[in-house]
């Protein structure tokens, strides 16, 4: 093995050793399925095995393997996203239902529920630690609809878990 | 309604947060990653050997050098011949609404050979009298000439002239092909624009297509045809 492999192969297992965790969370929190979030965790690595010439700055290392998770996720969920339409109105206020507490389940349950062009731009806020322009950029969409998605995911999440917050909002997709 | 970044503050954006991580790992995830990669590390070694070594070979070898050079020489030549190649022109892009005034065209830069027609008297010195410069006319490219014109005059008694113009173009870049094969008055178009009236004959012949554009109408044409006539006899 060559030099350049050998320092490849150190800082290869310096990033999975620093963001395993992180990337499995997230990837988690993405397909809400553990063994798919193992599976995109090894893919993602696999990735940055090969591209890891792209990676110039190891302080980058977190958002670009976010960046390659989330885009493997993506590619993966293309064709099982159904459009959602705009006419379709979420009255959270209404499910006056057992409010469930807030607990890893029962977030990742809501998260499923969110449509994806919702869910995503809050997990890349919360795991990527984007922000809104960084958002608008990597998905392609104007700031204020980054802030108005980020907005009405929160308040989603709030109206279902009221118990944690006296605020209650309708939300209109 | 306001829109706001989530407060690190606010007591929700914290425990959304807090449970967002709340994620259990599973256990020998890092070592399965970790084996995942060391096998395709090993795999690529492999195969960047298995790459560079027959690569190696096949450039040793000067048979397949030389065919690469002539097929890269072959595919130059075509590349050559098709960007050199000029466009099809319309045949009824050859007609006296082309602006044929000796002052404003420049002389014929001989990218192909001027020729006049064999049949009829156009090649002897007689009754009509060629200018001694050719011009240039451009329809598909300003930079090159499509073609090439004489202008001629035939006097006709007293002070009077007509004039004419003879255009030719290399078959190839015309069509389609007139059907007449040689100048015959009988076979005319005229027009009426508001600088004139014009007959307009076109034949194919020797390997050129003619136009021959006379200044006037039916008499003037007849005129050219009998002069021609006159003069090969």
């Amino acid at each position: 093995m060559s030099l350049q492999n050998q320092n490849d192969s150190d800082e290869l297992t310096l990033l999975v050793d620093l963001h395993y965790q992180l990337l499995f969370r997230y990837a988690y929190r993405l397909s809400g399925d553990r063994t798919d979030a193992e599976d995109l965790t090894q893919q993602t690595y696999l990735i940055a095995q090969k591209k890891l010439s792209q990676l110039r700055d190891v302080t980058f290392a977190r958002s670009w393997l976010c960046m390659i998770l989330r885009n493997l996720f993506l590619k993966n969920v293309t064709q099982k996203i159904t459009p959602i339409s705009l006419s379709q109105s979420f009255d959270l206020v209404s499910e006056e239902v057992v409010v469930p507490e807030l607990t890893s389940e029962e977030l990742q349950c809501a998260l499923n529920d969110l449509p994806e062009d919702f869910r995503i731009p809050l997990l890349m806020f919360y795991f990527e630690e984007r922000s809104y322009k960084e958002i608008s950029i990597e998905l392609s969409i104007p700031i204020g609809t980054v802030m108005s998605r980020l907005a009405r995911a929160k308040s989603s999440l709030q109206g279902r878990f009221s118990s944690l917050s006296e605020e209650k909002v309708t939300i209109h997709f | 309604m306001k829109f706001s970044e989530p407060s690190p503050e606010s007591d929700f954006h914290s425990q959304i947060k807090n449970v967002l991580f709340d994620v259990e790992i599973p256990e020998g995830l890092k070592d399965s990653v970790l084996a995942s990669l060391s096998q395709v590390d090993v795999a690529a070694l492999a195969n960047d050997h298995a790459i560079v070594l027959p690569r190696r070979q096949f450039l040793k070898k000067p048979g397949v050098i030389s065919c690469l050079s002539v097929c890269l020489m072959f595919c130059m030549v075509l590349t050559y011949f098709w960007a050199a190649q000029k466009p099809v022109i319309a045949l009824s892009e050859f007609s006296p609404e082309l602006n044929l005034d000796s002052r404003l065209l420049s002389d014929f830069d001989n990218n192909f050979s001027e020729q006049f027609p064999v049949n009829g008297g156009w090649r002897f010195k007689g009754r009509l009298v060629f200018t001694n410069k050719s011009y240039g006319i451009s329809v598909s490219h300003p930079l090159s000439h499509d073609a090439v014109v004489r202008f001629f005059t035939l006097p006709t008694g007293g002070a009077k002239l007509i004039y004419g113009a003879l255009v030719q173009v290399p078959t190839g870049r015309v069509e389609p092909l007139p059907l007449h094969a040689y100048f015959d008055p009988g076979n005319v178009a005229y027009t009426q624009l508001k600088k004139g009236n014009y007959a307009t004959v076109k034949w194919v012949e020797g390997g050129r297509v003619y136009i021959c554009i006379v200044f006037g109408g039916a008499r003037e044409l007849e005129a050219v045809g009998r002069a021609l006539q006159s003069t090969s006899a």
